[in-house]
């Protein structure tokens, strides 16, 4: 063993030290694929510079990144979209990257300046732009209010002038940009708000009114309409074109509209992916010389004709691909996103309200106005740093506590004697109590430190219980505010209450009846009801919310044949109102809770001997009597415990709230987990926050089935 | 409290027969006992007296009443179960308590059954324990209790006794009696043990492979047993089977087993024909050991090993190479290996006919 040890280590060491020794290649990271990626390929291989290339995925990137190069590892560049610069630049992972700058479109090189600085070079830039179906348009309409005039002819049933992701706070930016408004203001102010704001959302909300815009668009949708021919115009970005390759839609790609009332132009949110270097990388000359290639002419040619991608150079010619050129062209009127971490706040409120507006549950103004208060809100600065004195001085005590009582405890000669006596015994302990302690223990104790701190991660400080109070004051407002503890608190008591309930009616009543012994096919039955708990929860809570979708579900195609039938019922938007969003949570989750339960009283049923309920038929019990006196109750204490487990899980049930309504409408059907999560990575990465929602959690859950514990007890003597 | 009365009683699972056209007639306040060795549907026969399984044919009265199609609970009967079947979530009062609580039946009455009911089965000081915390006897009595609160028109029992000790079950077996003769209650009572079957029935039905092999008085299916069967089945140690040959012997009729000589008590038996194979049976107990001087002595066995058990002895012998047990007095001396010879009195001897196994008695 020992020796195995040595020899692993040697040959780490041997290993490390080849690698000092030889030339480093450059590092270079990105998260392409596809053509993109072929591009980069390309360039690479070309350059004749000695480069090693990692494609990492496009949703670890921050943190792969945060992870390595603090620690002297990962990329020496790095190729990323530039909004992420600014959380880059305050944790140290971009230095400035000394490459000349000519023939660069100026709203790219904005796009990469922080502070004046020029942080990063760019390559390409991605913004979305107006599809046009030639089938339906006559011709590229300059105003958004001339789309139906150059129709070819009117739409029928079953088409949509414009197709967009209505719902999405970049897909309204644009809007917003015609009204002379910006979701963030450049000093970090929340700009999605005042009157220009509100024209904007009555803007969209009469178009989905009029049936000019479908509802409840995500981007699958409006893929599918325009793919199909379905849809006249459509707002995109690239990723469109990707999927219409094969398809028979014959279309062109042109800058957004203008609006006429105001007559701004739409302009979209831009994006410039670019190459970055880490401290490491910038002061290598191999790693500058990779940079300055990837950007060049040559380089931007390449990438243009593997991949189609707009250039962030403006003195490469323009391939001849009518797509590239509408999207070059879009991108000419487009405004780079915000680099500043507060654009990371804005989304959250901004689609919250654009949805309650656009399902007609609040008015633009308010709607608005409580974006902007959330926003103030989550921006908020943290709380002052505290004096860790008094949870020094609690440790301290409880420590000197624990010490008092061990020392009093060793005075006991059998205690002593017992220690000893259960010596060998942790021999066979020590690797679990390790285990556990490591993957349980350590964690928990992690979480409910960083429960007692405050701000972004790298500029943490000691805020006491200052989160904790923040939470229990509902962080100032009414205390049965949207989004306040004690109203989620409710939705996730209702939540688990209902949940349970429904798990362990229809659950058990499925077990009493699987485990008659006269009903033929037993065993087939317990396997197909067994099927919903075996598929992984998340595939299950996708498949649910695909079906509760307002035109394309299931559940909606089911009510359109109910009224062909002459049964009177509308087609629901299931996440506009709490009630059917909520009602759709429950459904799903009680479709994956109730085989666990069924399963658990199947195995308490065999545990019931079947002369004891002959006795009770001798005796004189009916069938229901037989159940609610001798099978419930020599039941019930073994199922407890599931039931006690099942609340828990269910109480904590994060994939089917945050996959089916997604909190939908306005965060009302959110849990305290979901909750916790979005204080976590939507909004501003306050793990300190987020942290003391799950410590609160936790004390719920564990005082609670403490309570339930000790009542059990009680009632069992 | 009523009469039995089963008529052609059939039952199959799937295509096999375990109830074979059983007839029982059981008087009124008699105490029956279903007898018969494990498996020969016993306790099935009991589970459709109780209604817990459906007969495939037949009828079954209790008294005036057509029970056959009856749900349990409407038949008027009580069961005590093999395992006892207590109810184990509830306190021995409420098991005593739970079908009179079912019945309606006011508190202040149930309350006096049960203190009646645990009087007589010395319950008293259990009535607050719950199931687990009892011995298996005080069970045994608990599942008795449960029966007797209920005042029913018939007691069934499938084989009570089965998980007690010898000790204990000898004890209970005389207090079922007992309480029988104090409630004088129709009861019908299984069990594969013939010893409780002889000293517990009024009438008693031996069973075997489904079918009623005899019925009648204990004491006179044990003297008179129909079939070879039911011979070897009641009487420990069981009776003694020879292969023999009907030899007539002047006026008298000698069954010849390789030598051995049994004179028969000749008006006793139907088809005495010279020649004819059959099966003698003598019991253990009659038999006696005799001086060769003596004229009687007409059988000669030889010893094996002897069993000694204080009060008696059990020898075990060998007639012309077939086994044959005899009871002596424990005073005799046994020595393996030595030759005796041994006296039958005519009329103790049995004969079955070596084909069907049933008895030529007249
Ligand atoms: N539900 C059933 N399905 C099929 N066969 C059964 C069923 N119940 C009993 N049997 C069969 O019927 C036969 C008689 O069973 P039963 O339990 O009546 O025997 P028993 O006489 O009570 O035996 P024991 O003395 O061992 O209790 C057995 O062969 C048994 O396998
Ligand atoms: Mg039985």
């Amino acid at each position: 063993m020992l020796r195995a040890l040595a020899a692993l280590l040697v040959l780490v060491a041997s290993l490390a030290s080849t690698r000092a020794a030889s030339a480093e290649p450059v590092r270079l990271w990105h998260a392409y694929r596809g053509a993109e990626a072929r591009a980069l390929e390309e360039i690479v291989r070309t350059s004749g510079i000695e480069v090693e290339l990692l494609a990492v995925p496009a949703d670890a990137f921050a943190t792969k990144l945060a992870a390595a190069i603090p620690h002297g590892e990962g990329p020496d560049l790095f190729i990323d979209a530039h909004e992420r610069l600014g959380d880059y630049l305050r944790q140290g992972l971009v230095a400035e990257l000394q490459v000349e700058r000519v023939g660069y479109a100026p709203s790219a090189l904005r796009a990469v300046e922080i502070e004046g600085r020029q942080l990063a070079v760019p390559l390409s830039q991605k913004c979305v732009a107006l599809y046009v179906n030639r089938a339906l348009a006559r011709r590229v309409p300059t105003d958004l209010e001339d789309l139906e005039a150059v129709l070819v002819r009117p739409l029928a049933s079953g088409e949509v002038l414009l197709a967009y992701e209505s719902r999405s706070a970049y897909y309204h930016a644009p809007f917003l940009a015609a009204f002379g408004g910006r979701l963030l203001w450049p000093d970090e102010r929340f700009g999605f708000v005042g009157q220009g704001a509100e024209r904007s959302l009555v803007l969209a909300r009469e178009l989905q009114r009029s049936g000019k815009v479908p509802g409840n668009a995500d981007g699958a949708l409006v893929t599918q309409l325009f793919r199909s021919g379905r849809a006249a115009f459509a707002v995109s970005g690239p990723w469109l074109a990707g999927d219409l390759g094969d398809a028979a839609v014959q279309y062109a790609v042109a800058p957004l509209p203008r609006v006429r009332v105001t007559g701004g132009r739409m302009r979209p949110l831009l994006t410039v992916e670019a190459v970055m270097a880490s401290p490491r990388g910038a002061s290598r000359p191999e790693a500058r010389a990779l940079a300055a290639l990837l950007a060049s002419r040559e380089a931007a040619a390449t990438r243009m004709r593997i991949a189609h991608v707009v250039s962030a150079r403006t003195d490469v010619e323009l391939p001849d691909d009518p797509v590239v050129r509408g999207f070059a062209e879009a991108a000419r009127e487009a405004d780079p996103m915000p680099t500043s971490a507060a654009m990371r706040a804005v989304w959250e409120p901004s689609e919250k309200a654009i949805r309650k507006v656009l399902n007609g549950s609040a008015e633009p103004r308010a709607a608005l106005e409580e974006a902007k208060r959330r926003f103030d809100d989550v921006r908020r600065p943290p709380p002052p740093e505290a004096s860790r004195r008094p949870l020094l001085v609690l440790i301290g005590l409880a420590l000197l506590a624990g010490a008092l009582t061990l020392v009093r405890r060793s005075r006991d000669a059998s205690f002593r004697a017992e220690v000893v006596a259960s010596l060998p015994a942790y021999r066979y302990l020590i690797h679990a109590v390790l285990a556990l302690g490591l993957l349980v223990f350590a964690p928990l104790v992690a979480g409910a430190a960083i429960s007692l701190t405050a701000g972004r991660p790298g500029e943490t400080v000691y805020v006491g219980t200052a989160n904790f109070i923040d939470i229990l004051t509902a962080r100032g407002g009414p205390l049965l505010a949207t989004g306040s503890f004690y109203l989620v608190l409710a939705v996730t008591v209702a939540w688990t209450v209902l949940n349970v309930g429904l798990h362990v009616t229809i659950g058990a009543t499925l077990g009493v009846l699987l485990s008659r012994p006269v009903l033929r096919m037993r065993a087939a039955y317990r396997v197909l009801l067994i099927v919903p708990w075996a598929v992984p929860s998340y595939v299950t809570a996708l498949a649910w919310r695909g079906m509760f979708h307002r035109q394309f579900g299931a559940v909606t195609a089911l009510t359109t044949k109910l009224r062909a039938l002459g049964v009177d019922l509308e087609p629901i938007d299931w996440f506009a109102r709490f009630a059917t969003a909520f009602a759709a949570n429950v459904t799903t989750n009680v479709w994956l809770g109730f085989p666990f339960m069924m399963v658990v009283t199947i195995a308490a049923l065999t545990s019931l001997p079947r002369e004891v309920l002959e006795a009770a038929e001798v005796d004189g019990a009916t069938r229901w009597q037989r159940f609610t006196r001798i099978v419930v109750p020599i039941v019930r204490p073994s199922m407890i415990p599931s039931v006690a487990l099942g609340a828990v899980w269910t109480f904590n049930m994060f994939n089917v709230v945050f996959l089916v309504s997604g909190g939908e409408p306005d965060g009302q059907t959110d849990i305290l987990v979901s909750e916790a999560y979005r204080w976590a990575f939507t909004r501003q990465a306050q793990y300190g926050y987020a942290a003391a929602y799950s410590v609160l959690i936790f004390a719920l859950l564990f005082g609670v089935t403490r309570l339930g514990a000790r009542f059990g007890r009680r009632a069992a003597t | 409290m009523a009469s039995v009365a089963v008529e052609r009683l059939t039952k199959r699972f799937g295509s096999n027969t375990i109830l074979d056209e059983i007839a029982l007639a059981i008087p009124e306040g008699a105490f029956a006992v279903l007898v018969g060795p494990s498996g020969c549907g016993k306790s099935t026969l009991l589970r459709v007296l109780a209604g817990l399984e459906r007969p495939s044919s037949g009828t079954i009265r209790f008294g005036e009443r057509d029970v056959t199609r009856l749900e349990p609970r409407e038949r008027d009967i009580a069961m005590v179960f093999q395992s006892y079947a207590l109810y184990p979530h509830l306190t021995v009062r409420d098991n005593l308590a739970f079908g009179l609580t079912l019945r309606k039946v006011p508190p202040a009455e149930i309350a006096s059954r049960v203190a009646e009911a645990s009087r007589m089965l010395g319950l008293d000081a259990l009535l607050d324990r719950m199931p687990k915390a009892l011995s298996g006897g005080q069970r045994q009595r608990v599942a008795m209790g449960r029966a007797i609160v209920r005042r029913p028109g018939l007691f069934l029992f499938d084989e009570p006794l089965s998980n007690l000790d010898a000790a204990l079950r000898g004890q209970v077996r005389v207090e079922i009696r007992r309480l029988h003769e104090a409630l004088g209650t129709t009861s019908i009572y299984v069990t594969h043990d013939q010893v409780e079957a002889m000293t517990l029935a009024d009438v008693m039905f031996v069973l075997h492979r489904g079918k009623v092999e005899q019925s009648g008085a204990p004491l006179e299916i044990y003297d008179r047993p129909r079939s070879r069967f039911v011979a070897g089945f009641l009487g420990s140690p069981p009776m003694n089977f020879l292969e023999a040959t009907l030899v007539r012997d002047g006026a008298a009729w000698i069954a010849d087993s390789a030598g051995a000589r049994f004179t028969l008590g000749a008006a006793e038996f139907d088809g005495l024909v010279s020649g004819r194979r059959v099966i003698v049976g003598v019991r253990p107990h009659d038999v006696a050991l005799v001086d060769e001087a003596s004229g009687q002595a007409t059988v000669e066995l030889r010893f094996e090993f002897a069993e000694k058990l204080g009060g008696e002895t059990y020898a075990h012998a060998s007639i012309g190479g077939a086994p044959f047990v005899v009871r002596l007095e424990p005073t005799v001396d046994v020595r393996v290996g030595e030759a005796r010879r041994l006296a039958v009195e005519p009329s103790r001897v049995h004969l079955f006919d070596a084909e069907t196994g049933l008895a030529l008695r007249c």
